[in-house]
């Protein structure tokens, strides 16, 4: 159990936070940069001293600014993925993954388990990205970490090797044993790698649970923005049948199953949003009249940008999208059921 | 082309022919002296006149106290490069201008304060320190004056290294001292070879403040420089030929800063 308490304040930031990570689970810490994610680690790794905080991992107390204790970044044994590697230029693979201990023979051995057995003696600048990555993975377990710190650990690789490598770490975070937390601004990341998702906004951890739930009921505008969901804004009031009307921000209506009443954040996920062809039929809720602005095509899947108002997007199959003839001025009209909408209050 | 073009084109090439002007008037100015010490004298006679032992004795005292000099400078100067480069304290500033004076102090104010500091009725006398004419002597002037080249340089080496290196190497398990000597000298090996080179270059040079200080005394404080200054009156085939050894080291130390600075880029 690794447990955190902080609050610091550093130039803007006013960290103020309270985790708390079982072992063999991984907490995903999400949001902007600048929210304090990488902070929060540094802090647990003792490369920087909260003014105020606890730093416990399993029996042993690493930092109690209280009683005074404050235990060198040396004598914690974090495992500490950094954003971009922090590979030593000057060693080899090998090199650097038994400079935390363990010697030759444990960093061969390291190295073969993450598929490197023949870069073992190649620099760190003689090695892709994908490469880099899971020899800094190596590195971090090779000393025997009480827990895993890991920042960004899939921001520096491109789309093709991203994939790959996040179900590599699922795998080494299932198996290690040990809290770890981990730091990214991507949702998908989060739910992919993390047992549940904290959000962090402003030094703060504004929601915390697991990803599907972050996803289903967002406690905030921002927590839905961070998951994907698309935002509209407008205000409430209720509606026949216990259903909530929204009066949209620059025209439409829209219903919610989701109690609210006032100023709100109405969300909804792309892909809940279905298009049919021509202009809205009459004041039907959730039917929104929009015009195609952009088309981006993924996989199967197209990314429907929509001016309706408020700027809208749409995912829809590429099948759907020829079918209805997608194109920059298109006009097309959007719709959604009430139970896919969500209401926060703003 | 139109008109226009073709004028600025001729503009340039008038402006060109200037610059190439005056770089050629700095070459021959700046090498002249250089290449008349190889083209006055035979080559056959410089080689011959090196075997004078007082000749010998120069460079062996030269090459024995600059490198005493330098290790003195790597063993104290690279933790107090070190320091100035990873920590923020109230003068530091200051600190850091103090440690670089001696870099435009001339060299016979260096040679006076070294006097009045350890010279015979110098501040430390009183606690029997009597260094002045003797080789330590010498090696304290080197120190002096060539500390400051390393230092400076060796604080810019360590402050570029990758700061995520050092802190990969704490949460690695290794202490400061460790992380020093087997992550940030590594990384700054050509900054601080560089700075060897340069303080080493000012050593053998090093001739003002030496000669205030410790005199002109064969075998004893008699350097290269001050074997050169005693001869040239008397003896100029042999003031040429060390002025050769010295060129000769000047350059490939010269030579051997830029493959450091190629290196680390």
């Amino acid at each position: 159990m690794l447990q955190v308490e902080a609050t610091a304040r550093l130039g803007a930031l006013a960290l103020d936070v309270a985790l708390e990570v079982p072992a063999g689970s991984c907490l995903a810490l999400g949001g902007p940069s600048g929210a304090g994610k990488t902070t929060v680690l540094r802090i647990v790794a003792g490369l920087l001293r909260p003014e105020a905080g606890i730093v416990r991992c399993g029996e042993e107390t690493w930092l109690d600014t209280t009683r005074g204790i404050d235990v060198a970044p040396e004598r914690r044994r974090c495992g500490f993925v950094f954003q971009d590697y922090a590979l030593f230029g000057h060693m080899s693979a090998w090199r650097n993954v038994a400079y935390g201990g363990g010697g030759r023979l444990r960093a061969l051995e390291l190295l073969e388990r993450f598929g490197l057995a023949g870069r073992a003696e190649a620099r760190p600048a003689e090695l892709s990205g994908g490469e880099r990555q899971r020899v800094a993975v190596a590195r971090a377990l090779a000393r025997e970490p009480d827990v895993l710190l890991l920042d960004e650990p899939l921001s520096a690789l491109d789309a093709r090797t991203r994939a790959g490598a996040a179900r590599e770490l699922a795998g080494v975070l299932r198996t290690a044993g040990v809290p770890a937390l981990l730091v990214t601004h991507d949702f998908h990341e989060a739910a992919q790698l993390g047992d549940r998702v904290g959000v962090l906004d402003h030094g703060r951890v504004v929601q915390l649970g697991e990803a599907a739930e972050l996803a289903a009921r967002p406690a905030s505008p921002f927590v839905a923005d961070f998951t994907g969901a698309v935002l509209l804004t407008g205000v409430a009031r209720a509606g026949p049948d216990g259903v909530t009307l929204v009066a949209l921000d620059g025209g439409g209506t829209l219903a919610s199953t989701d109690a609210a009443s006032g100023p709100v954040a109405a969300s909804v996920y792309p892909w809940e949003i279905v298009l049919e062809p021509g202009p809205a039929p009459g004041s039907a809720q959730n039917h929104l009249g929009a015009e195609v602005v952009a088309v981006t095509t993924f996989g199967g899947r197209a990314r429907v940008a929509l001016a309706a108002g408020q700027p809208l997007v749409a995912e829809v199959t590429t099948a759907a999208a020829r079918e209805l003839a997608l194109a920059p001025g298109a006009r097309v009209t959007a719709s959604w059921k009430a139970a896919a909408t969500r209401l926060t209050p703003r | 082309m139109t008109r226009r073009g073709i004028r600025g084109a001729a503009a340039s090439r008038w402006f060109t022919g200037l610059l190439v002007a005056a770089l050629a008037a700095v070459l021959a100015f700046l090498v002249l002296p250089v290449l008349a010490i190889f083209l006055q004298v035979p080559p056959a006679e410089l080689i011959a006149s090196l075997g004078d032992p007082a000749a010998l004795d120069a460079l062996r005292l030269s090459l024995q106290t600059s490198l005493t000099a330098l290790a003195i400078i790597l063993a104290l100067g690279t933790p107090a490069a070190w320091l100035l480069a990873t920590r923020r304290f109230r003068g530091r500033e200051l600190v850091v201008t103090l440690v670089e004076l001696p870099l435009v102090l001339p060299p016979a104010v260096a040679g006076i304060g070294l006097l009045a500091a350890l010279g015979p009725q110098g501040l430390l006398a009183p606690l029997g320190v009597k260094v002045a004419l003797t080789t330590a002597a010498v090696v304290i002037a080197l120190t002096f004056v060539s500390a400051p080249f390393y230092i400076r340089q060796a604080q810019a080496a360590f402050a570029a290294v990758d700061r995520t290196w050092l802190d990969a190497s704490r949460t690695l398990g290794a202490g400061e001292a460790r992380t020093l000597a087997r992550v940030a000298i590594p990384g700054a090996l050509p900054g601080l070879a560089a700075g060897v080179a340069l303080a080493w270059g000012r050593a053998l040079g090093e001739f003002g403040a030496t000669l205030m200080f410790a005199g002109s005394f064969r075998g004893i404080t008699q350097t290269v420089p001050l074997a050169i200054y005693e001869r040239f009156a008397t003896d100029f085939t042999g003031a040429l030929a060390l002025s050769a050894v010295l060129v000769c080291a000047s350059a490939a130390l010269l030579f051997g800063v830029k493959v450091a600075f190629r290196a680390a880029s």
